[in-house]
């Protein structure tokens, strides 16, 4: 059948392409109803990748995180108008130890493959998560979630000390949703957020206490940290974390830099520092984000607030003003996608 | 109920050294017919799905749809109208004979031969057309509009700002269609032109609001068209 996927071709230009689409057997067409704005399709969007990166990535469909209504299976496991969770991951292939996020081999959409930015999306059962129960626009929520969850995997195989406090850099979505996150899973957890804009630090009340990154006291005593700062900010962002954070602690590091990052090794020795990479997830820790948002209507509260402005798209030039004005928004932008 | 009613009859032969009607051409794998059903079967709105095809032809259009995957919708082909207003009228006729027409009815009718319906434009003309009389896809003309009462000379050049060119969909409540048809019968009205339909509506103060179409939503009805639409689906890679 014929579908539409609107590329980015170039530096904030979104064009649609029209093309036949066959749907495999094991296969379910399924409408994306909600996408959400990341970062890294900023990036993209704003040409803020290197120009040997686009001239290699583009043109491409952005947007990694969606919900989705299914409108045809023909095995008739999933119910027509059934709600799913997009799955941006594809996990063709599969190596021993290696977690499927960290395959090279496995395509992840809106980086490197086509991402949701279609009227229709044909897709093998391991592409969508069911929503059981009431659906929500915070299910479109669940692949950032779940990158949480991948860090978390290693972070909890890595720590040493226990039970203490957690200091978490950066004051945007991606902060936002780690804190609620350890929150949600570690209720007696001391969680301190460090930032440079009050307004969006007032955002975050589910945390013990928020710091300006410039009046920080002395003495603090925090045992692992999470960077989710980014870009070149997150240079100083682990500068800093390394001379706060006590001796055998583990540094998470979530911010993606496009720039070399300098980082004291001489401060990691000196304090047996474990610093963790951390990128993406696969389909359990999807999984794993949708049981949390199920189990908790807490923490759905707290998502719904996350969400700086919904904006519908019915064509190219809406398409245009939501990336637009997710760069003048504090947390995220969602699309009510009406292609 | 939500019914398709897919305009096919006509029959179209405007391709040289071409016997086929247009809306079987193939276009990319598949004939056109089948790629505009497609945008049917996979909308959740729609119920039914009925075809008006050409009467020669109708055996045909049964085969061709039957070697598809429906998608699990009801398809049925009935004998159309050379004029799509009197294939409408055709399908009204079908849909009251068969399942009757109830007062939330909707009937939406789609030229066989715009295989580049969107999903958008589908869900909207249902959704106008269960809040105003009728629903219709407009676009805005790119060229200007001439009037010449001799087709020769201009006569008349009306600004180009209240110039709409007519697409398909445009959809119904079904019982007001019905009984617009009748009224127009009963007055010897003919229903043998393409815009009749539209002009009985208008002449009955009834709303035909606009839904926006796209430029891509074309009509094929010509070689050249069908070698753009062609076109259009091939992949681009800058």
């Amino acid at each position: 059948m014929i579908g539409r996927i609107y590329r980015l071709m170039d530096t904030k230009r979104i064009e649609m392409i029209q093309r036949e689409v066959n749907l495999g057997l094991n296969e379910i067409l399924a409408k994306p109803d909600f996408l959400s704005i990341c970062a890294a399709d900023q990036r993209y969007y704003f040409g803020r990748r290197r120009r040997e990166v686009l001239n290699k990535k583009l043109p491409m469909a952005l947007i990694h995180e969606a919900t989705a209504t299914v409108l045809y299976d023909k095995n008739g496991k999933l119910p027509v108008g059934s709600k799913v969770v997009l799955v941006p991951l594809i996990e063709e292939n599969q190596a021993d130890g290696l977690k499927a996020n960290y395959n090279p081999q496995n395509p992840f959409m809106s980086s490197g493959v086509d991402g949701f930015m279609r009227d229709f999306v044909a897709t093998a059962y391991s592409g969508v998560i069911p929503v059981a129960g009431d659906y929500s626009v915070v299910y479109v929520f669940c692949e950032m979630i779940s990158v949480v969850f991948n860090a978390l995997e290693a972070f909890e195989k890595s720590r040493v000390t226990k039970n203490e406090t957690v200091g978490v850099w950066g004051d945007g979505s991606m902060s936002y949703v780690v804190s609620l996150v350890l929150r949600c899973l570690y209720p007696d957890m001391k969680i301190l957020v460090f930032g440079k804009t009050q307004r969006k630090m007032q955002r975050f009340s589910f945390v013990n206490k928020t710091y300006n990154i410039d009046k920080v006291p002395q003495n603090l005593h925090i045992d692992h940290c999470f960077e989710c700062v980014g870009e070149k900010n997150s240079e100083a962002a682990i500068k800093q974390i390394l001379k706060m954070i006590a001796p055998q602690g583990c540094v998470s590091l979530l911010g993606v830099s496009e720039e070399a990052v300098v980082i004291n090794t001489r401060t990691v020795l000196d304090k047996g520092l474990k610093l963790i990479g951390s990128s993406r997830s696969d389909a359990k820790d999807m999984k794993k984000a949708m049981e949390l948002i199920q189990s908790s209507d807490v923490c759905r509260k707290y998502l719904e607030i996350l969400i700086s402005e919904k904006i519908k798209v019915k064509n190219e030039k809406d398409m245009v003003h939501a990336f637009e004005q997710s760069s003048l928004n504090d947390f995220k932008t969602v699309i009510k996608w009406e292609i | 109920m939500t019914y398709a009613g897919i305009l096919a009859a006509g029959a179209g032969v405007k391709m040289p050294r071409q016997d086929m009607p247009m809306q079987f051409l193939p276009l990319g794998e598949k004939p056109i017919i089948i790629n505009t059903l497609e945008q049917f079967f996979i909308n959740t709105n729609i119920d039914k799905i009925v075809v008006a095809a050409p009467e020669s032809w109708k055996q045909f259009t049964e085969d061709l749809i039957g070697k598809y995957d429906k998608m699990g919708k009801e398809v049925v082909v009935i004998v159309g109208d050379e004029s799509k207003t009197a294939s409408v009228w055709t399908i009204v006729k079908y849909i009251e004979a068969l399942w009757g027409i109830n007062d939330n009815d909707i009937l939406l009718t789609h030229d066989a031969v715009r295989p580049f319906v969107t999903q958008r434009m589908i869900d909207e003309n249902i959704e106008t057309a269960k809040r105003y009389d009728a629903a219709g896809t407009a676009m805005t003309t790119n060229d200007t509009i001439l009037v010449s009462e001799d087709g020769i000379t201009v006569s008349d050049i009306p600004p180009k700002r209240k110039m709409f060119a007519a697409q398909t969909p445009q959809t119904f409540k079904l019982k007001t269609l019905e009984a617009t048809f009748k009224n127009a019968l009963k007055q010897n009205i003919t229903l043998s032109m393409e815009s009749e339909l539209a002009r009985l509506y208008t002449r009955e103060k009834k709303v035909i609001q606009f839904v926006h179409g796209e430029y891509s939503n074309m009509k094929i009805i010509s070689s050249y068209d069908l070698e753009v639409a062609n076109a259009l689906l091939r992949e681009r890679s800058t």
